[in-house]
């Protein structure tokens, strides 16, 4: 088993959490790829329950809903793929950030 | 214009976007509202209607794979919308009859449909399929099923020097999908992939008659969360057509009601109270809980894979049900982490609740059910029975009320 490093940026001001990244590695197969949303719930189900993001995949490019920065540019996160040993870099979308990688307009 | 569009345009129509509905109100026997949790800020809203229409989707999720986590991420289908009406009182229709398919095990293909003409091939590499059988069908997927289950596999899908076959009609979403899984050169053309079966499609539901209408007097339900509409088997494609005809009915029927309503009927406040109580609870369980909810979700899957998955019998349905019991019991302990702004926990042990009741009517429909038809098959049981009933379960909140009742002839 091989790790891809995902950077999250993190916050939520209610909470008093400021703006912060945190590195995340998760196990990718090197028969199969693995998309930057696969990646992001791999970590909410096994490494860290309370981070946030729009946890809905309609896989056809449609919804939008999984729209972030990822590695400086906007791109649906169910149709990015991460790689073994390297890192992406994840934020929100440009705007108001409700928690983590929400966006609330 | 889309649907969407037309409503975003109507003045008399409020969406609340980001709510997740918690509990359906019912007052003197009739649905009066629902309690709604507000995602991005933990605003608890009472919401009182003249006529619901339940609208909630599936159970896919309640199996640890499923054509409903597209690219292994969910779609939330969790059942919540089948617990919520069996919380009310709603008889729910034929809860054993799930369709299951063969799809994709690891990667972003998860969930993905095969291609009709994929070959498969078990661990020894012999080809194991039902000849004259494509892999949309519920024969090869009972095959499949066999030699994961009785060791012989991984079962391996596989489009090396396969003839691509357009002859043979592809659905349009999983065509789309091809598309963009070709685009991310993340489609199996030149490596076997390995198969299992995932949920596909719940034929049961809220039971409803032709014009949506529930056992219950103000509550509807259209699309996949209602039954007795595909009877024990859905035909591929099939889906769609029930959303658009009864998703209309539902409408037409659901303001006609409320048209000739004079007044917005109120909620029991006790009801209303233990509700917000409980997701006031919920809350504050931040502090005081013990109990992950991811623990119960995977808990709840390890009990449908085990024993009400594609083959069922006797024995491991009631050693499902006393495990769905036992992790009942672990429900009020649960933890639900912090702040009340889009916290995926509070979701998570939300869904947690729903998810343990949908489970405890899929198992208590299969037992009922001693025959094989349609999507149900059991091993102890395997043939049609000559009378033909649907089961209806019905909540009594500890457990469930269980009765088989005719199919009306015209239907059979």
């Amino acid at each position: 088993m091989t790790y891809a490093t995902l950077e999250v940026l993190r916050q939520d001001a209610s909470l008093g959490i400021k703006p912060h990244f945190d590195i995340f590695k998760v196990p990718v197969e090197e028969e199969n790829k693995t998309t930057v949303l696969e990646a992001l719930e791999y970590v909410l189900m096994n490494l860290d329950s309370s981070l946030s993001f729009r946890r809905y995949c309609c896989g056809l490019q449609s919804c939008n809903s999984c729209l972030m920065e990822i590695d400086g540019k906007a791109a649906p996160a169910c149709h990015t793929l991460v790689e073994s040993g390297k890192t992406t870099r994840v934020k929100p979308l440009e705007g108001k950030v409700a928690r983590d990688l929400i966006v609330d307009k | 214009m889309t649907l969407n569009g037309k409503l975003r345009g109507m003045s008399n129509v409020t969406i609340l976007e980001n709510h997740l509905a918690t509990r359906l109100l019912v007052s003197k026997g009739r649905v009066v509202g629902a309690v709604t949790l507000g995602l991005s800020d933990g605003t608890i809203r009472v919401c009182t209607a003249k006529t619901v229409v339940l609208a909630a989707g599936s159970l896919g999720e309640l199996y640890p794979l499923t054509s409903q986590e597209p690219m292994g991420v969910p779609t939330g289908s969790t059942g919540t919308g089948y617990a919520m009406a069996a919380w009310a009182g709603a008889e729910l229709v034929d809860m054993e009859e799930i369709q299951f398919a063969i799809t994709p095990a690891r990667g972003p293909n998860r969930g993905m449909r095969c291609l009709p003409w994929a070959k498969m091939v078990n661990a020894k590499g012999e080809e194991f399929v039902t000849p004259g059988e494509g892999p949309y069908s519920d024969i090869v997927a009972r095959d499949v099923w066999r030699e994961i289950t009785e060791g012989r596999g991984p079962v391996i899908m596989d489009l090396r020097g396969q003839v691509r076959d357009t002859s043979r009609k592809v659905d349009p979403v999983t065509e789309l999908r091809g598309k963009i899984l070709d685009d991310m050169e993340a489609m199996p053309w030149q490596k076997p992939v390995e198969v299992g079966i995932g949920s596909l499609y719940c034929m049961g539901g809220v039971r409803i008659n032709k014009d949506t209408q529930t056992s219950l007097p103000g509550l509807f339900a259209a699309g996949e969360v209602s039954g007795n509409v595909h009877g024990g088997r859905r035909v591929s494609g099939n889906a769609f057509p029930e959303m658009i005809v009864f998703g209309a009915r539902a409408g037409e029927a659901a303001s006609k009601e409320a048209l000739a309503m004079l007044s917005v009927p109120e909620a029991d406040q006790d009801q209303v109270n233990s509700e917000v109580d409980y997701l006031n609870t919920l809350v504050e369980g931040s502090k005081t809980g013990s109990v992950d909810h991811r623990e119960i979700r995977k808990e709840v899957r390890d009990i449908m894979y085990k024993d009400a998955h594609m083959f069922r019998n006797e024995t491991d349905l009631t050693a499902g049900l006393q495990r769905i019991d036992e992790v009942k019991a672990m429900l009020p302990k649960l933890a639900c982490g912090q702040g009340l702004i889009y916290n995926l926990d509070l979701v998570g042990c939300i869904d947690a609740r729903a998810m343990v009741t949908t489970a405890g009517a899929v198992l208590t429909a299969a037992l009922a059910r001693k025959e094989s038809r349609g999507a149900h098959y059991r091993t102890d049981y395997p043939e049609l029975s000559t009378e033909v009933n649907h089961t209806v379960v019905v909540s009594r909140g500890d457990g469930w009320d269980v009765r088989l009742v005719p199919v009306s002839p015209a239907r059979r």
